[in-house]
């Protein structure tokens, strides 16, 4: 299996609508916002829209015929992994990363104004969550095409799929491919980057009920702009 | 006749197709199998391979932590496989085959990304050394470096610790940048300068994509390239390499113009392709010869076309006028000074982005304190600056060691300031200069002092010159700085200094650096005089200018002399420095006296760029705001202005008591209401801080000595990197009067122990953000409170609960900036 490094990324950024998810990784309850911050809001989105550089990694793995993880997937242990895999033929891994670039924009801004390095930091979760997001929009749509579905991302460090898996997940994936490296206590280093395991079945995957409705992502929906559920 | 060696090509690939098992160390498997090994080097010599790389890529103490073999056995066992295949192949062909120490990077990101420390990654890449040393490598290739200062280490571990031949190749991105913004020119003249014997390219792309690059990186050096593109680009579809072997040799003969090396293939590559690159160079009618049959006077004909110096990311070429920021420099300053001694890194680096900010192209670092360690203060600076700052640094110090040891962690090229003409001091000095590849200051005085005429100077100049170039420093690296007197003073030494300045320029034809500012010390209304001198002294070849780029009319002279000497072609910078300016009034006299005028906030506007309100200085506050309103909306300069005013009919202590802290109390009350929300709780508190600073600063100047209210060590412990909700807790704490001493991130525990003791702190906070970083944060706690007695510690982050910090030993546990509050209050009664 050779990982592949997806370009099709390289282009999202933060938009008008991504401001409610920021806010929200910030604690935002409805407060009302004065003309400063919200300034500093949009100079901070700004500023980390120009530090990054969005890359993806990713490969697909064909599950063995008696249901068995593949060796090269030796890492996934535990249950919840197992359960979440469970009816998939395809174990789908995969590797973003905002890059550098932006741990050196917010460290400077940190030194600047404390403020709008916090706005940056929640700025840049949100971005990383959207890369993904887009990411798998377009995979969904592919996938369906061809009467195939995909379940929701799984991440070393859930449930009991340990934290020290990030390693050689790492490895496998060859994740310095795209910049990206972790440190021996298992910290993702840039620091705006996301591993998840998906897996890929034939008929759809039921999780808890999702509704479009009371998702806090309504307006930037990545998946809605693609024309497809996040839950299938 | 044209000469290149052949290097061999990718090897990963060709160990899983034998058998690497997933998650396999390669140096393990080739420990257990050295007949597999051997077989894919002897596959490479027979397709024409005269450099092969041991199988050591991933042979670090680091990266084998774990691993049921060492690193020494590693080396050793993959250097003899290597050796028993290159023997058997100089035979079978009559040709000499070389076996590279092959090591990449240390595989995770050093200080300040990650948490690699400069001094643990050389001391990693020292063992690899020093193990491939003794297995009888012929040379040492580290490739597919990304990261400058990791290089760095490396380099310097080769050299300090073999004689072997050194080459290195560094990964780029089709944007000319690493992963980590490394520039070509910057890993060009940086490596250059440590002394390897060629550098060049590895991986990520093909060889069309890289040839550009590879021209670009020949601009910077004299050095021999090394070149070894993947197969191509992969394929979007499958991640297969594109190339075939014969399409990549065909795109491989563009290369042949290049003052090449060495060639080979990466990632995709297979023995075809080394034979492919073979059968093209015959018919090319290159020669194909072994690694020592290169004779380096072959390569080092002629001089880089371009110099300059550089950070990692930011190259100041030379050519033309550039300013050097003066004002990280304590001498004058108390608030400098203190600063140091209280490694309070971020007050510097503050006023290093501010001169970053107003254009400065180099900034000059000099940390010389009484009763400060100027070489351990010179490493904690430079390791800080170089997280924040862009721009080359220059290290000032008249202390051979204290620059030897800033060189050394530099990830980049700087310039030095300075050397004099003094033997002694050249003696020290140029050792160290040689060996770093740094550009230096030479003053033209020695230890009889100034020379009082122009001649004096020049002939100063003149020795200096010698002394260099004997010792190997090109020419092109010096810049010679006349000595600029006060003219107050000595008024005919104006004149000298600026007739010194032209002969150096004209007839040595070296740079000439001066400290423009001393010369209208003592005199009112200074800027004058120093503009008008700045003028003069460039109009006489003056090309880097040590000024206070903070001041305006400094550096618009600066920017008009660009247009007039041509260097500003088509006027293009003077033009958009003064797109968005409101020239003053002719009879304003709102500006400064140089040398003096503060560093003053960042402006957070473009490089260089300046608009009218920031001239102003002051901000302008509607009468009607309170103190109060100013805080609750986050207005800094309000604030500040606001309190500024009180302060004319009230004492200091009863702004911070009566406005400032309800204030703060009344933001917090809100806070936890939920009416405001965490980025208006730290604008509001910044706000305060602005207050609290000038207030600060005004006490202290009555001399009442510390107004703090107690002191606290805060920290994100050993191996963790976040520190944003440190940084929170922070600003609120020093809101509330306490003295802060913040150590950053990743912080080892006997740091935090000696800053508790030597600070006479009462109290520690440790932040940790993730399970596994929870021990560490543990052992600091115990470690604290064994070593301070009395000292108190508390504790927060996300995974904490108050019962885990309980658990730890930890006195309090603190869920957010807030409790922190209520924590210290407890602490220290106040």
């Amino acid at each position: 299996m050779i990982p592949i490094i997806d370009d099709s990324i390289r282009s999202v950024r933060l938009t008008r609508e991504d401001r409610s998810e920021v806010l929200r990784y910030l604690g935002y309850r409805g407060q009302t916002i004065g003309p400063e911050l919200d300034a500093l809001f949009s100079e901070a989105i700004n500023k980390v829209n120009r530090a990054v550089a969005p890359r993806l990694i990713y490969c697909r793995y064909q599950r063995k015929a008696d249901e068995s993880l593949p060796d090269d997937l030796y890492f996934l242990t535990g249950r919840d992994i197992t359960e979440h895999l469970k009816g998939c033929q395809e174990i789908l891994l995969i590797a973003a990363t905002l890059g550098s670039g932006l741990d050196r924009a917010i460290h400077v801004e940190e030194v600047r104004d404390t403020t709008s390095a916090l706005i940056m930091d929640s700025a840049g979760s949100t971005l990383i969550e959207a890369v993904l997001d887009s990411y798998e929009a377009m995979l969904r749509k592919d996938l369906r095409k061809q009467g195939l579905y995909l379940t929701s991302r799984f991440s070393p460090g859930y449930g009991d799929l340990p934290l020290a898996s990030q390693n050689p997940f790492g490895q496998a994936l060859e994740v310095h491919r795209i910049g990206l490296t972790m440190t021996a206590e298992h910290i993702m280093v840039p620091r705006k980057s996301v591993t998840a395991v998906l897996g890929i079945a034939n008929r759809p995957i039921h999780e808890k009920k999702k509704s479009c409705a009371s998702c806090n992502l309504n307006a930037s929906c990545r998946f809605r702009k693609a024309g497809v559920f996040c839950g299938e | 006749m044209k000469k290149i060696t052949l290097l061999d090509g990718g090897m990963g690939t060709m160990l899983q197709a034998r058998g690497l098992a997933p998650g396999e160390h390669p140096e393990v498997f080739g420990f257990n199998h050295p007949d597999i090994i051997r077989r894919v080097h002897m596959s490479y010599i027979d397709a024409g391979s005269r450099i092969i790389y041991a199988n050591t890529f991933g042979a670090n103490p680091r990266k084998l932590a774990g691993q049921p073999i060492d690193t020494r056995t590693a080396i050793t066992n993959a250097i003899h496989s290597a050796r028993q295949a290159a023997d058997a192949g100089a035979e079978r062909y009559g040709e000499k085959v070389a076996v590279a120490l092959d090591l990449g990077p240390i595989g995770e990101l050093l200080e300040p990304l990650g948490t690699v420390t400069f001094e643990d990654a050389y001391e990693a890449y020292k063992e690899s050394v020093l193990a491939g040393k003794e297995a009888g490598a012929d040379l040492i290739l580290f490739e597919t470096f990304t990261d400058l200062l990791d290089a760095k280490a490396a380099v310097l571990a080769a050299k300090e610790n073999s004689d072997l031949p050194v080459w290195i190749t560094m990964t780029f991105e089709a944007s000319g940048r690493t992963f980590t913004g490394t520039a070509l020119g910057a890993f060009a003249m940086t490596m250059e300068g440590l002394g390897v014997d060629a550098l060049g390219i590895n991986c990520s792309l093909g060889p069309s994509e890289i040839l550009p690059l590879a021209r670009e990186l020949s601009e910077w050096t004299s050095l021999p390239l090394i070149i070894k593109p993947n197969a191509g680009l992969p394929d979007p579809e499958t991640g297969e390499y594109l190339l075939s072997a014969k399409n990549f040799s065909e795109e491989m003969k563009a290369y042949l113009d290049l003052p090449l090396i060495a060639m080979g293939g990466c990632c995709g590559s297979n023995p075809d392709f080394i034979r492919s690159l073979c059968q093209m160079l015959d018919r090319e009618g290159v020669k194909r010869v072994s690694w020592d049959d290169h004779r380096p006077e072959e390569f080092l004909r002629s001089k880089p076309r371009r110099r300059g110096i550089c950070s990692s990311t930011d190259i100041c070429e030379f050519g033309g006028v550039r300013v050097i920021g003066e004002r990280l420099n304590p001498t004058g300053k108390k608030k400098f000074q203190e600063a140091l001694l209280r490694h309070d890194m971020d007050y510097i680096c503050k006023i290093a982005l501010a001169e970053e900010d107003a254009g400065a192209d180099i900034l000059d670092v000099n940390v010389g304190v009484p009763g400060g360690d100027e070489k351990a203060l010179m490493v904690e600076v430079v390791k800080a600056l170089q997280g924040v700052i862009s721009l080359p640094l220059q290290i000032d110090s008249g202390d051979a060691d204290v620059v030897a040891a800033a060189l050394r962690v530099y990830a980049g090229r700087p310039l030095v300031n300075s050397i004099t003409a003094d033997n002694e001091r050249l003696d020290r000095f140029l050792p160290v200069l040689k060996k770093y590849g740094a550009a230096t200051v030479g003053l033209c005085l020695d230890e009889d002092g100034i020379p009082q005429t122009a001649e004096g100077r020049f002939h100063k100049a003149q020795y200096i010159l010698d002394r260099c170039m004997s010792f190997g420093i090109p020419k092109e690296d010096l810049l010679i700085d006349c000595l600029t007197l006060t003219v107050s003073a000595q008024q005919d030494q104006a004149r000298e200094t600026l007739a010194a300045l032209r002969m150096v320029h004209e007839k040595l034809g070296l740079h000439a650096c001066l400290g423009v500012s001393n010369i209208s010390f003592g005199l009112p209304a200074r800027s004058h005089i120093t503009e008008n001198f700045l003028i003069q002294a460039m109009q006489c070849g003056l090309d880097f200018a040590i000024i206070n780029p903070n001041t305006l009319a400094l550096m618009d002279a600066v920017s008009a002399f660009k247009v007039l000497s041509g260097e500003d072609k088509n006027c293009e910078a003077y033009i958009e420095r003064f797109a968005n300016r409101i020239e003053p009034a002719a009879t304003s006299s709102g500006q400064k006296g140089s040398g003096n005028s503060p560093a003053g906030a960042s402006s957070g506007s473009g490089a260089g760029k300046t608009s009218a309100a920031s001239l102003a200085g002051g901000a302008s506050t509607s009468s009607e705001m309170t103190v109060e309103q100013a805080v609750l909306k986050g207005l800094k300069q309000e604030t500040r202005a606001l309190s500024e005013t009180l302060l004319a009919d009230h004492s200091e202590e009863d702004v911070i008591n009566n406005y400032l802290i309800p204030a703060l109390d009344k933001v917090g009350d809100l806070y936890e209401k939920q009416v405001i929300f965490l980025p208006q709780l730290i604008s509001s508190a910044n706000a305060a801080t602005a207050a609290f600073d000038m207030i600060k600063e005004r006490i202290q100047a009555q001399g009442s000595g510390d107004v703090s209210n107690g002191t606290i060590v805060i920290c994100t412990v050993k191996g963790d990197i976040h520190d944003i909700g440190k940084n929170i807790v922070k600003v609120i704490l020093e809101n509330y009067g306490y003295r802060l001493i913040d150590l950053g991130r990743d912080v080892p525990v006997e740091n935090v122990v000696k800053a508790a003791r030597e600070s006479g702190a009462g109290l520690v906070g440790l932040s940790a953000l993730m399970t596994t970083t929870l021990p560490a944060m543990e052992e600091t706690i115990h470690a604290v409170h064994a070593s301070c007695p009395g000292v108190k510690v508390f504790v927060g982050g996300a995974v904490l609960t108050p019962e885990y910090a309980r658990k730890m030993g930890a006195d309090y546990y603190a869920a957010d900036a807030r409790e922190s509050v209520e924590v210290a209050k407890k602490v220290f009664g106040k």
